[in-house]
């Protein structure tokens, strides 16, 4: 006979079951003896079993986080410095850089990078006239600002 | 279950104290054996931790984890060392009734053993896991990887067979004769 689908089942017979069909099967069929059943003991060999899987699971986690940690802790050492130096002489160059800046207030006076590299520039922002930069103070500027990173590199490096 | 993928020990134990008994349950029907059902037990949930990753957040661990159950259980049943099932104590045995009525009464159960045994092996899973643990067709269908549709037949056709041994049909000449063919 083929498999059939719920239209072969007369309906309401899928969940009713007699009480003495019940009990007569419950008498020819016991049940689990669950009280004969070391539970306690049960449980402990199946956290037993369980553990190697488990102390997997949790080193796959660490590992998991070594995964990316250790890349990331290879780069730091070099990363840092050179990070530190990136933002250091990007904020010089905002600091003298900055149009109108360059020969008002403290960019005006910032001789220690002036001293550095962009004052030894020809044309650099210390030599831009005040106010707004002219096409050739910004290729100027622009200039001393490479020359500036390459010496604050340098002495970086040095170090 | 998302703690026990961590590797969460207690969250494990959790899972393992909720889902233990009636696992146990499930694997005595199977296997009808004590030592064999707590075998079937330890090695199930071991299956469920090793296959966690596949299991779909968000529905219920108990029908995933006894298909689990169920198809190792099948396994172990078929497979030749299972120990002998036990002689579980007739739980027939209550004093009151005359002898009349006692004699009466283990005719009605051989009658139901033979038709038991009769039926195929899926029918009788059927009708022991509905009529004796109380799963619904559906929780069958989910653990058997039937559909809720083939578990009610074979309920259907099971219990026909059985009510026939009880009323002393005798099951070879009606509508039960056929009961014990395989579907599905």
């Amino acid at each position: 006979m083929a498999d059939r689908g719920d239209d072969a089942v007369p309906p309401g017979t899928g969940e009713e079951s007699g009480p003495e069909l019940r009990e007569e099967l419950a008498r020819i069929e016991p049940g689990a003896p669950m009280e004969s059943v070391d539970w306690q003991g049960l449980y402990g060999r199946i956290l037993e079993d369980a553990e190697p899987a488990l102390s997997r699971r949790r080193g796959g986690s660490r590992a998991g986080r070594r995964g990316w940690v250790r890349p990331l802790a290879r780069w730091a050492r070099p990363g840092i410095p050179a990070a530190a130096a990136a933002a250091l002489a990007l904020a010089v160059w905002t600091w003298t850089g900055v149009p109108g800046g360059a020969g008002a207030g403290p960019a005006g006076s910032a001789s220690a990078p002036s001293a550095g590299g962009f004052g030894a520039s020809p044309g650099g922002p210390g030599a831009a006239p005040a106010g707004v930069p002219g096409d050739d103070g910004l290729m100027a500027m622009a200039a001393g600002t490479e020359d500036g990173l390459v010496l604050l590199w340098a002495a970086l490096a040095e170090e | 279950v998302e703690r026990v993928r961590r590797g969460d020990r207690d969250a494990y134990g959790e899972l393992v104290q909720r889902y233990m008994r009636p696992a146990y349950s499930i694997a005595w029907r199977i296997l009808e054996n004590r030592a064999d059902a707590e075998d079937l037990v330890q090695e199930a949930f071991l299956v469920a931790l090793e296959r966690i990753d596949s299991f779909e957040a968000g529905r219920p661990f108990g029908p995933w984890f006894y298909r689990i159950l169920w198809n190792r259980g099948l396994n172990a049943r078929e497979s030749r060392s299972v120990r002998e099932t036990e002689e579980i104590p007739d739980a027939a045995a209550d004093p009151g009734p005359g002898p009349e009525e006692l004699t009466e009464r283990r005719r009605r159960r051989d009658r139901l053993r033979e038709a038991m045994s009769e039926l195929t092996e899926r029918q009788r899973d059927v009708v022991r896991l509905h009529e004796l643990e109380g799963f619904s067709s559906l929780e069958i269908g989910e653990m058997m990887g039937l559909s809720d549709g083939t578990v009610r037949w074979h309920l259907h056709r099971a219990r026909e067979a059985l009510r026939g041994a009880l009323a002393g049909d005798g099951g070879e000449d009606d509508d039960g004769s056929d009961a014990g063919r395989e579907h599905g």
